[in-house]
C-alpha cells in the first residue's frame, strides 16, 4: 500500500546519496581497521571491497521491494506477515535503529573522554548534544537531510590528512597478497559490518523521495563513496602501521592522525575529533528519526511524541555504559545484529514479500 | 511557552559543566618538554624532567627536577609534588633513556608514552652515553633544552645524516616482524651534545653502537634518501665533495635454491661540489669518481651489513623484504637462518653535474 | 481589510463635523476662524503645520477672496488646484484634514465643505548612500519621501508590468507601503505571501521599513535577518529584474526585499560594478572574516583553556609570556575584551561623528594599550579581538554585521565549558539553525542546501555576465530566462575572435 507524505516534506533523489554516507560513516571508521585486521591481517582490504560489493546487492534487495510497495518498511512488514506480526518484526526493527543511534553517541563520547577530557562528565554534553538532535530532528526530513549533507561537506577536509601518514607509509606491509585464507577475508567481511551499518534507514524515509526510480543509483553511489573511503583509510593504515602496532591500537584513524602536524597546528587529533561531532550528528539524528517517525507509524503517535521518548530513552540508557567493555560489548551487539539483519533478515523478507505478493496479486488478477 | 524550563536548565548545565572538565590553562601548567630516565637503585628508576620558564623578559630558563620510584607515574606523582604548576607531558619534545635501561629493554617504558594520548607521535627518542640527568642539568643555549635536543635531532636528519626517526617509527620497527629499530645516541660535551653513535636495536633492547659517520651508509641501506653529501678520497690527497646525493634502495630477493638470496640495489646520483687538486686530471674523471666511489661505498656497505647479521639485528628490514615475497615466512625461522644468509650489495653512482666548472 | 476596520468604531466616534472640529481644535496648530476680509466671509480651518503656506496664500485665499459669489462649487471652479473636492463625509474630512488638506465651510455650522489639497513636503535631497556605499556606480540613495523613492526605482525599470501596490499599515499611522515587483518574472506565491504577511500587520505605528521586516519575518525568534533592507534604488531595481519583490515604506529611506539568502548578505552591490575576479575575491574574503570574525576568539580560549597541545612550539613562549601576568582566566579576559569593543562600537554609534571619532581612538588606544601594561589582558588576545571586531564591518548588510557579533558569545562560552567540542557544538546549533530558517518560504541556506549548482553562479563567487544568463532557482520565477546565453557567448567569440595564435 503506498504510503502518502506531504510534497512539501520530499527530498530530491541526489540528497538520497549523502543520507547513505552520512549515516554509515560514524564511529566505526575510527577503528574498523584492527577489527578486520585481526581476522584477515593485512588482505582485509579485501573485505572492504567484497563488503562494498554485499551492500550494493542488499541495497537493489530492498530497493525491489520498496519500489513495488511504494511504502516503507512498516509497510512492507504488514504486507508480508500481517498486522500484528508485521507490526512486531517493526518493532523490533526500530529498536535496532534506536541501538544505533545510542552505539554511536557513546562511543563517540567515549572517544572524547579518553582523548580530550578523561573527567569529561557525560550528561551536560549528552543534554546539549541531545538538544540539538531534537532541535534538528523536529524540523524534518528536510533539516535531518541537510544535516546528513553538512556532516558529508564540512569534514570532507579530514580526507586531506591522510596526506601526512603516507610520508610514513610503506606499501610493501600489504604484500603478500592472498595470505590468508577466504574463509578469514569473509570473516574479516562481518568485522567491516559496523562500520557499513544504518543504510537499512532507507526503509524509512523512501517515501519521502521524490522520483524514486531515479534515487537508487545515488543510493548506490552514497554506499560505494563510503567504500571508497574504507578502503583509502584501510590502505593506508595498513601500509602506515606494522600489524602488531595496529593490533594494540584502539582506534589507529585517531592515532593517524597524531602523526598530522602543520605549521600553525602541531597536534591534529584534537580538531579532528572535534570535527568528528559535526559526522557523528547526521548518524543519530537519521537514526532517531528513523525510530520516531516508525513509533509514529506503528503506533499512530505523533512523530513529536515519539522523538521524545528516543531522547529521553537515550539520554537515560547512556547511564550503564561506563567502561571500555560495556561499550565494546555494545558495539559488538549492534555489529552482530546488523551483520544479520543485513545479509540474513532483509533477504528472507524480501523473499517471503515477493511471494506474498505474487501469490496476493494472483488472488485479485 | 513552552521553552519556559529551557533556560535555566542550560543555566544549570553550564555551572555543572563547568566545574567537570580539567582546565588546562596555558600558564597555569608546566610543560615538560624533556624527559629523561637513569637506572636507580634496586629496580627503580630515576626520572628526570626539564620545564621551560618563560620570562617577561621573553628570556627562558629551564628547570629540572629528579626523582625516584619504581613506575614512571609514581615517579610523575613525586615530581609534582615539588613544582609550583601541575605538570603536563603534552608537548614533550624529546625522551632520553641511559644506556643501561635501554640494554635492558625499552618496551615497558615506551608503553607509557604510548598509552597517554596526549603525548605526540613524533617525540624523538634517543640514548644518551653517560648519566642522562647530567645532560639534562644545562642549559645548553638561551632556548629551552626540549626545543634545543629536537632541533639537533631534527638537523641531523634533514642533512640526512641521521635517518628519520621517532616514537612512531621506533613503535613500528619494534613491533614490525622483519625489521629491529635503532636509535641515536647523544652525548654531553663540555657546553654542548652531539650525537655520536647510532644504536642498533635487536627487538626491544639495545645492543650494539655503530659509529654516527656509518650514518650515511645505514640511511642508505635502510630507505631513501633526498639531499646527503659524502666526501670521497679519490687519489692520493684529492678529495671530492659530493653534494646534493640521492638514493634509492631496492631489495631484490631471489629462492634460488630454496634459501633466500638478497640483493641490496642501491642507485645514488648527485654533483660535484669542491674538487681540491683541480690539476689531477684525467681523461674520464667523473666516470673514475663514479667508479671508485661504487666501489668504496659497496665495501662499507657490505661491512655494516656483516656487522649486522653478526649480531643478529636486522635493522635494514631486510627480513620484512623477504616476508613480503613469502607466505611462508616465520620470524622464529627467519632468525636461525639471518645470520649465515649471503647479502650482498650492488651500487649504481652516477654524477650528473660537476658545477659550472669542467 | 478586516485589520483596518476592525476597531473602527473605537476610533471614529465623531459622528458630526462640529464636534470633528471642535476635537480638532485641542491642538495649537490647528487654524479655524472667520475669514472676513473677503466680500463674504467663510470659515476655512486646517493644521497650520501640516499645510504649505504658499499654496494657501498664492493659490487659495486670493481666488476665494476674489470671487464674489459665495458657493463651494464657485469656489471649486476658480482654485487652481487639481485635488479639491466637495464632501460632508466626515471621516474623510478628517482623514485629509490631517494629511494637509485645507476645509473650506461657507457657515460655521455647515455640514459641507471643501477639501483643497495643500500639503506640505519637507524633504531631504537625494543624497549619496552612506550605509552602502561604493567608490563606482551611481550614488543615490532613498530619502523618507515615498514617492521621491518610487520615482527613483520607476525611472530604472521603465516597463509597464513594474506593479506597485499601495497597502496602509499602522493603525495609527496609516503608512503608505508599497508592495514592488514584476509582473511576468517573480513569482505569484512570493508576491501573495508577502502581501499576506503586509496585510496582517497589526500594530499602531510603522515608524521604518525596518518594523515591517521584522514583522514579516518567517522566524521571528532568529538573530539571523530574513529580508535585506537597502538603501539603494539601483538594488532594488536590480532584484526587481532578479525576480524578487520589494517593500517601499513611506519615511523610510531604506527597502526592504526578498526571498533572499544567507550568501546574498555577504553580497554588496558594488561587487556587480567590479570585474568578476575581483568581485569572487572581495566575496571570498568577506566570507573568510566572517568565519574569523564568529570563530577566532573562541578558538584561542578554547586552546589557551584546553588544548595547549596543539600550540606550534615557536609560538608557546610568545603565548605564555603574553600571558603570564594575567589574573583572569582566558574566558573572563575574553569577555572583558569583548565588551570593551562592543562598548566602543556603541558609544561611537550614539555620538555625533567628530565626538564618535575621538572615542575612538580613545578606546582603541589608550584603553587597549593601558590594559595590556596593566597586565589585565594578553596582548595576543587583544590582537585577536580586534581583528575580529573588524572583519564583522566588513559584512555589507549592517542588520547582519550586528548578527554576527551577537553569536559570537555563544560560541564563545561553549568553547570555554568544552573546548574545540564545544565549538564545534555551537557551529553545529548555527547550521541546524540556518537549515531550518526560511525566507518567504523559500531555504535561507540555497545554493548550499539543498545544493543548486546553477545558483553557485552568483553567491559565493560571481561569474562573468554572460553566464548569468538565467534567474535564480530559488526563486522560481515566472520567466526563468535573463538573456540568451548563447547568444551572448557568441557575442563575446565575435569580439574576441582569433582562428590561431597568431594570424
Amino acid at each position: 500500500m503506498k504510503v502518502q507524505v506531504n510534497d512539501q516534506n520530499k527530498i530530491s533523489p541526489n540528497l538520497v546519496f549523502f543520507l547513505i554516507h552520512a549515516v554509515q560513516v560514524g564511529v566505526g571508521i575510527l577503528g574498523f581497521q584492527r577489527y578486520i585486521a585481526e581476522k584477515a591481517g593485512y588482505d582485509a582490504w579485501i573485505s572492504v571491497l567484497l563488503a562494498g560489493i554485499g551492500g550494493s546487492i542488499i541495497i537493489k534487495i530492498m530497493y525491489s521491494m520498496l519500489l513495488k510497495e511504494e511504502g516503507d518498511l512498516i509497510e512492507i512488514h504488514r504486507t508480508a506477515f500481517g498486522n500484528t506480526i508485521g507490526n512486531i518484526l517493526s518493532v523490533l526493527f526500530l529498536i535496532y535503529y534506536f541501538m544505533m543511534a545510542l552505539a554511536v553517541l557513546r562511543t563517540y563520547i567515549e572517544v572524547v573522554q579518553v582523548w580530550m577530557f578523561p573527567q569529561l562528565s557525560i550528561f551536560p554534553y549528552a543534554f546539549a548534544f541531545l538538544g540539538l538532535v531534537y532541535y534538528i530532528v523536529a524540523g524534518g526530513i528536510r533539516t535531518v537531510t541537510g544535516i546528513a549533507f553538512m556532516g558529508v561537506v564540512f569534514p570532507l577536509y579530514l580526507i586531506l590528512t591522510i596526506v601526512f601518514p603516507l610520508r610514513y607509509a610503506d606499501f610493501g606491509d600489504l604484500l603478500p597478497i592472498f595470505s590468508h585464507a577466504p574463509i578469514d577475508i569473509l570473516a574479516g567481511v562481518k568485522s567491516t559490518t559496523l562500520s557499513y551499518l544504518g543504510f537499512t534507514t532507507l526503509l524509512m524515509y523512501f517515501p519521502f523521495i521524490n522520483d524514486k526510480r531515479k534515487s537508487h543509483i545515488w543510493a548506490q553511489l552514497g554506499f560505494q563513496f563510503t567504500t571508497i573511503l574504507y578502503l583509502l583509510v584501510a590502505v593506508v593504515t595498513f601500509a602506515f602501521f606494522s600489524k602488531e602496532q595496529l593490533a594494540t591500537t584502539i582506534w589507529p584513524t585517531l592515532t593517524m592522525f597524531k602523526i598530522v602536524e602543520m605549521p600553525f597546528v602541531e597536534r591534529f587529533e584534537y580538531i579532528g575529533i572535534s570535527s568528528w561531532a559535526l559526522i557523528i550528528l547526521p548518524n543519530v539524528c537519521i537514526s532517531v528519526w528513523a525510530f520516531s517517525r516508525g513509533l509514529k507509524r506503528v503506533f499512530h503517535m505523533q512523530q513529536y511524541t515519539g522523538l521524545k521518548i528516543s531522547i529521553i530513552a537515550l539520554f537515560i540508557l547512556m547511564l550503564p555504559f561506563k567502561d571500555r567493555q560495556a561499550i565494546d560489548q555494545l558495539n559488538n551487539y549492534v555489529s552482530t545484529i546488523g551483520f544479520y539483519v543485513l545479509y540474513a533478515y532483509i533477504p528472507c523478507l524480501a523473499v517471503v514479500y515477493h511471494v506474498v505478493r505474487k501469490v496476493r496479486d494472483k488472488h485479485e488478477a | 511557552m513552552k521553552r519556559k524550563w529551557l533556560i535555566p536548565i542550560v543555566i544549570l548545565l553550564l555551572f555543572l559543566s563547568g566545574c567537570g572538565n580539567e582546565v588546562e590553562i596555558i600558564d597555569d601548567i608546566s610543560l615538560v618538554t624533556v624527559v629523561g630516565y637513569d637506572k636507580g637503585e634496586d629496580g627503580k628508576l630515576i626520572g628526570t624532567v626539564s620545564i621551560p620558564i618563560y620570562n617577561p623578559d621573553f628570556s627562558i630558563n629551564t628547570e629540572q627536577y629528579t626523582s625516584q620510584a619504581h613506575l614512571i607515574n609514581e615517579n610523575r606523582d613525586k615530581l609534582n609534588a615539588q613544582s609550583s604548576k601541575p605538570l603536563v607531558s603534552g608537548k614533550l619534545l624529546v625522551a632520553l633513556y641511559s644506556k643501561e635501561l635501554a640494554r635492558e629493554g625499552l618496551a615497558d617504558l615506551l608503553d607509557n608514552l604510548r598509552r597517554d594520548p596526549s603525548i605526540a607521535a613524533n617525540v624523538y627518542l634517543a640514548i644518551v652515553d653517560g648519566n642522562v640527568k647530567e645532560l639534562m642539568d644545562k642549559q645548553y643555549s638561551n632556548v629551552d633544552l626540549g626545543i634545543f635536543l629536537s632541533r639537533l635531532i631534527e638537523q641531523n636528519i634533514k642533512t640526512e645524516s641521521l635517518p628519520k626517526t621517532n616514537l612512531h617509527l621506533f613503535l613500528n620497527d619494534y613491533l614490525e616482524e622483519g625489521k629491529d629499530p635503532f636509535l641515536p645516541i647523544i652525548k654531553k660535551r663540555k657546553d654542548t651534545v652531539e650525537i655520536t653513535q647510532l644504536g642498533l636495536f635487536k627487538g626491544d633492547n639495545y645492543v650494539e653502537a655503530i659509529n654516527y659517520k656509518a650514518g650515511f651508509m645505514f640511511k642508505g641501506l635502510s630507505g631513501n634518501f633526498k639531499n646527503a653529501s659524502y666526501t670521497l678520497k679519490f687519489k692520493k690527497d684529492a678529495y671530492v665533495f659530493i653534494q646534493n646525493l640521492k638514493s634509492k634502495r631496492k631489495v631484490e630477493v631471489k629462492h634460488p635454491d630454496g634459501r633466500p638470496q638478497i640483493t641490496v640495489n642501491l642507485n645514488l646520483n648527485g654533483i660535484i661540489k669542491e674538487y681540491n687538486r683541480t690539476k689531477v686530471t684525467g681523461k674520464n674523471i667523473v666516470t673514475d669518481i663514479e667508479k671508485k666511489m661504487e666501489k668504496e661505498i659497496q665495501v662499507k656497505a657490505e661491512e655494516l651489513i656483516r656487522r649486522c647479521q653478526e649480531l643478529g639485528v636486522d635493522s635494514f628490514g631486510i627480513g620484512e623484504k623477504v616476508r613480503q615475497h613469502s607466505r611462508s615466512w616465520t620470524k622464529e625461522e627467519w632468525q636461525t637462518i639471518y645470520p649465515e644468509l649471503d647479502i650482498k650489495v650492488s651500487v649504481k653512482v652516477d654524477i650528473q653535474e660537476s658545477g659550472v666548472t669542467k | 481589510m478586516k485589520w483596518l476596520f476592525g476597531k473602527k468604531n473605537k476610533e471614529t466616534n465623531v459622528e458630526t463635523l462640529d464636534s470633528l472640529l471642535k476635537e480638532l481644535k485641542a491642538s495649537s496648530d490647528f487654524i479655524h476662524f472667520h475669514y472676513e476680509q473677503s466680500p463674504h466671509g467663510y470659515w476655512i480651518s486646517y493644521f497650520q503645520t501640516l499645510v504649505e503656506s504658499k499654496i494657501l496664500h498664492r493659490d487659495i485665499l486670493p481666488y476665494v477672496n476674489k470671487e464674489t459669489l459665495k458657493s463651494l462649487e464657485k469656489f471649486k471652479e476658480v482654485i487652481p488646484i487639481e485635488d479639491v473636492e466637495i464632501t460632508s463625509d466626515v471621516k474623510k474630512i478628517k482623514n485629509k484634514i490631517l494629511q494637509g488638506y485645507v476645509f473650506i465651510q461657507l457657515h460655521e455650522h455647515d455640514n459641507e465643505g471643501l477639501i483643497i489639497h495643500a500639503a506640505t513636503h519637507k524633504n531631504r535631497q537625494v543624497s549619496v548612500p552612506e550605509v552602502e556605499f561604493s567608490v563606482i556606480g551611481p550614488k543615490e540613495a532613498f530619502v523618507e519621501s515615498v514617492d521621491t523613492n518610487l520615482n527613483l526605482v520607476r525611472k530604472r525599470l521603465p516597463i509597464p508590468n513594474l506593479r506597485i501596490e499601495e497597502v496602509r499599515v499602522g493603525k495609527l499611522s496609516k503608512t503608505r507601503t508599497y508592495i514592488m515587483y514584476v509582473e511576468g518574472i517573480s513569482n505569484e506565491e512570493n508576491v501573495n505571501t508577502l502581501r499576506q504577511r503586509v496585510k496582517g500587520i497589526d500594530f499602531d505605528t510603522i515608524t521604518d521599513s525596518s518594523f515591517i521586516a521584522q514583522m514579516i519575518e518567517d522566524n521571528h525568534n532568529s538573530p539571523f535577518p530574513q529580508l535585506i533592507d537597502t538603501e539603494r534604488p539601483d538594488r532594488v531595481a536590480a532584484i526587481l529584474a532578479e525576480g524578487k519583490v520589494a517593500i517601499l515604506v513611506d519615511g523610510s529611506p531604506h527597502a526592504i526585499f526578498g526571498p533572499t539568502t544567507i550568501t546574498e548578505f555577504f553580497s554588496a552591490f558594488e561587487d556587480y560594478f567590479l570585474s568578476w575576479h575581483i568581485a569572487s575575491a572581495f566575496r571570498l574574503i568577506r566570507i573568510f572574516a566572517v568565519a574569523f570574525s564568529i570563530l577566532s576568539t573562541p578558538i584561542y580560549v578554547a586552546t589557551i583553556t584546553y588544548h595547549y597541545e596543539l600550540i606550534p612550539k615557536d609560538l608557546l613562549s610568545t603565548l605564555i609570556t603574553s600571558r603570564s601576568n594575567i589574573p583572569l582566566p582566558p574566558f573572563f579576559e575574553a569577555v572583558f575584551l569583548e565588551l570593551t569593543i562592543e562598548l566602543l562600537r556603541e558609544a561611537g554609534a550614539r555620538l555625533p561623528t567628530k565626538v564618535g571619532q575621538t572615542i575612538g581612538i580613545v578606546g582603541g588606544i589608550v584603553i587597549g594599550t593601558a590594559s595590556v601594561e596593566a597586565g589585565l589582558t594578553s596582548n595576543i588576545l587583544l590582537i585577536i579581538v580586534a581583528l575580529a571586531a573588524l572583519a564583522s564591518f566588513t559584512t555589507p548588510i549592517y542588520r547582519m554585521g550586528n548578527t554576527i557579533r551577537l553569536i559570537r558569545f555563544p560560541f564563545l562560552v561553549l568553547g570555554a565549558i568544552w573546548g574545540f567540542v564545544g565549538i564545534v557544538l555551537a557551529f553545529s546549533f548555527l547550521i541546524a539553525h540556518l537549515l531550518k530558517l526560511t525566507s518567504l518560504g523559500r531555504p535561507y541556506l540555497e545554493p548550499i542546501y539543498p545544493p543548486r549548482i546553477t545558483d553557485w553562479k552568483d553567491a559565493i563567487i560571481r561569474l562573468p555576465y554572460s553566464y548569468l544568463g538565467k534567474r535564480p532557482v530559488q526563486l522560481q520565477t515566472q520567466d526563468t530566462v535573463r538573456f540568451s546565453e548563447q547568444h551572448a557567448k557568441k557575442k563575446r567569440d565575435h569580439i574576441s575572435r582569433k582562428s590561431d595564435i597568431d594570424d
